[in-house]
């Protein structure tokens, strides 16, 4: 009987660890790497140093996206802190995890929001996420810097929220302008996730191609859930239509996914441009599809290495750092450069301390990012350039920067 | 529709039918002889995905070796998962203390798989390559079948067929079933329920690892390749609970009606596939076929 007790405990003990590891608090994400202490220049707002938030995923499904924000994050703060910090002082990130669901998100903000010492959030990669999140940041005045890139989050006309990725706006009028112009389509085929990030692009990207002539009947839409695995339903009917291009619209696993099972439809390049977004020149797309990655394009608003000289500074010292990773990834270059956009605004604010300050120089941010070059615009994005990049022999090669504004 | 799409999608929905009728098989067999719902089956499915594709990727091991090894860590896994989720807790004055259990081993169990892979997806070789080392397709007309898929149909079918014979004819199945349904009697008469549990346990997780096996190289090797169970669960209500030859029938249901469903309600897919379980809830609750779960003593 003793034993049993004891099994039955260990048991509880174990499914207690992993609640709690689910709903993992505030960690530090090694921020204080390199840390030379307070040069006692500026405010002294905790020890020398001046934090961070970054809103997630440690644990849960999407917690490979979280490790790669968690590397670009790291990587930011550790050039920052050797070049003299910020305002005298040390930056340091601290991360709250968002698992895979938006009330844990929110949670992580809120925590985040409640923390005196902390000067700025960098949000989620998820749009739903950061809308969640954006009237707990407006009431308590924070500066944050949603990472998803839905026109939704602009939408809300948040004081307080800003975006560094190009909007799928943007993003939609690039990809139609380069489908029916450069690849000569007049019948595409439109698959997409109904995530809201993805549904928001395939509603923008309908719009473009329809303002450049085309019919979009809903025929020719495809449209699945998030959690979707089997995708070959979808590309049968690509196959047996009458398209003349494929554009998949998906996160990064899902894209892999894809790619392996159009190859395996036997649908190739050579029949039809395939033209994804972003993810599909994602370091997980290409790793896990292999070739059948190979041919397609994205209209991405990352490409490893880009078509800038910052961003083939950070692809050099990313994989450096990182090793394990031959190519980085969106998520990395995304908080890489909310990072510095944060940093930049306290050096024109002049302040560690004053979050409104903060947010107010916010507008008056201009720097070359890894991104793109990145300026303030009245929508809250600073982002203003797209790569159009195509997968050649499991690399993606950037064949042109599109400027949108 | 043309007769080649139409072949396509009932290829495909015949096949993630079958997917869905193993892993309901399981659940039926588990109600069957401990009386609970395991919420962790997919992932005991997607924990053998991983197996599989560590031994084929990491070791390299070639067919005739891994499907032995697999065997065994797919057992060893259904051992654990017994005496660390059921044993304890089969005597909880609550019986949903063990059906709570399966949940957290379901998170358990995808933390476990990242902590030990890590969290990138896997991609693993489909069984039929080409000359060009691609996935091969069988073409009818102008239909391009993955083999995949028709390897998936085929030995689902198999293993069906095999579980059966197992547990609706032989004497050792029906032994097992009466045992773990009536332990007391079982163990008077010298039949520790013990064992025929840990049978059915190993069984199960078997069936999973194989359809795990089945599925990587389509769907990839991920931590929410568990997802999938749902369906299952849904395909097994429709089908009656308690009936191996209903979860079966209803799962293939659920299979068909999900991929010719993308054609009308693509984004609605999920909705189409519940849509009918609670059709089949409201007119018939108890499903296509009467389950044969009886009361204990």
């Amino acid at each position: 009987m003793k034993g049993k007790r004891i099994i039955a405990l260990l048991l509880a003990l174990s499914m207690a660890f992993a609640m709690v590891a689910c709903g993992n608090s505030a960690n530090n994400a090694g921020g204080n790497a390199g840390n030379g202490g307070n040069s006692g220049e500026g405010e002294n707002v905790s020890g020398g140093t001046v934090k961070i938030g970054l809103v997630t995923a440690v644990t849960g499904s999407n917690s490979l996206v979280g490790e790669e924000a968690q590397e670009g994050a790291q990587l930011a703060v550790e050039e920052i802190n050797a070049a003299g910090g910020v305002n005298g002082q040390q930056l340091e990130i601290v991360v709250t995890d968002e698992v895979d669901n938006l009330e844990m998100s929110v949670l992580a903000t809120q925590e985040l929001l409640a923390d005196d010492e902390i000067m700025g959030i960098i949000g989620s990669m998820y749009s739903t996420y950061n809308i969640a999140a954006m009237p707990s940041v407006a009431e308590y005045g924070m500066p944050y810097l949603a990472m998803g890139s839905s026109s939704g989050v602009a939408n809300e006309k948040n004081p307080y929220t800003w975006q560094d990725r190009p909007l799928d706006t943007a993003q939609g009028a690039v990809l139609a302008d380069y489908v029916v112009n450069t690849l000569g389509c007049s019948k595409p085929a439109i698959m997409h996730s109904t995530q809201s990030t993805f549904q928001s692009l395939a509603d923008q990207t309908i719009a473009a191609l329809q303002e450049q002539g085309l019919e979009i009947p809903s025929s020719s839409i495809f449209a699945f859930p998030e959690d979707e695995s089997n995708y070959s339903p979808y590309i049968s009917q690509v196959m047996d239509g009458d398209f003349d291009c494929l554009i998949a619209l998906a996160n990064q696993a899902p894209s892999a996914v894809i790619c392996q099972q159009v190859q395996a439809a036997g649908l190739t390049s050579d029949m039809m441009p395939l033209v994804g977004s972003t993810s599909f020149c994602s370091n997980v797309c290409i790793t896990n599809a292999g070739d059948a990655a190979n041919g397609w394009y994205s209209i991405s608003d990352w490409c490893p290495g880009g078509s800038n000289d910052v961003a083939a500074a950070f692809e050099e010292a990313y994989t450096t750092k990182y090793p394990e990773r031959t190519i980085s990834d969106l998520a990395a270059v995304c908080v890489y450069d909310a990072v510095y956009i944060l940093a930049e605004a306290m050096k024109i604010a002049g302040t560690n301390t004053d979050r409104e300050a903060i947010n107010n120089a916010m507008e008056q941010v201009e720097f070359q990012g890894a991104i793109s070059y990145f300026k303030y615009n009245e929508d809250h994005s600073f982002a203003t350039a797209l790569t159009v990049t195509q997968n050649i022999d499991g690399v993606p090669t950037a064949i042109e920067a599109v400027s949108y504004r | 529709m043309s007769p080649s799409l139409f072949l396509s999608l009932l290829v495909n929905g015949v096949a993630m039918g079958m997917v869905y009728a193993l892993l309901g098989m399981g659940l039926i067999l588990l109600v069957r002889a401990v009386g609970i719902l395991n919420f962790a089956q997919g992932d005991l499915m997607m924990f053998g995905a991983y197996i599989c594709a560590c031994l084929l990727l990491d070791f390299e091991l070639p067919l005739y070796l891994l499907i032995p090894i697999a065997f065994i860590w797919f057992a060893l896994l259904g051992v654990i998962f017994m005496f660390t989720i059921y044993w304890p807790l089969r005597k909880a004055t609550y019986s949903q203390a063990t059906i709570i259990a399966t949940m957290g081993a379901s998170i358990i169990l995808q933390e476990v798989a990242k902590i030990i892979w890590g969290s990138q997806p896997r991609s693993m070789p489909h069984l039929v390559l080409n000359s060009e080392g691609d996935p091969a397709v069988l073409q009818i007309g102008s239909a391009s079948l993955q083999w995949q898929y028709l390897i998936i149909i085929a030995v689902g079918a198999l293993i069906i067929f095999l579980i059966t014979q197992l547990f609706e004819k032989l004497y050792v199945g029906k032994m097992m079933q009466a045992a773990c349904q009536d332990s007391y009697a079982a163990n008077l008469l010298g039949v520790p329920s013990i064992l025929t549990i840990c049978a059915t346990y190993i069984i199960v997780a078997i069936v999973c690892g194989i359809c795990g096996y089945l599925v990587a190289p389509v769907f990839m090797v991920r931590s929410t390749l568990g997802t999938l169970q749902l369906r299952a669960f849904a395909g097994v209500v429709i089908g009656g609970f308690g009936s191996i030859k209903g979860a079966v029938i209803g799962c293939l249901l659920v299979g068909i009606v999900e991929s010719f469903s993308t054609m009308a309600f693509s984004g609605y897919k999920d909705v189409t596939v519940f849509l009918l379980l609670i059709i089949f809830l409201v007119f018939r609750p108890t499903g296509l076929f009467k389950g044969k779960i009886g009361d204990k003593a």
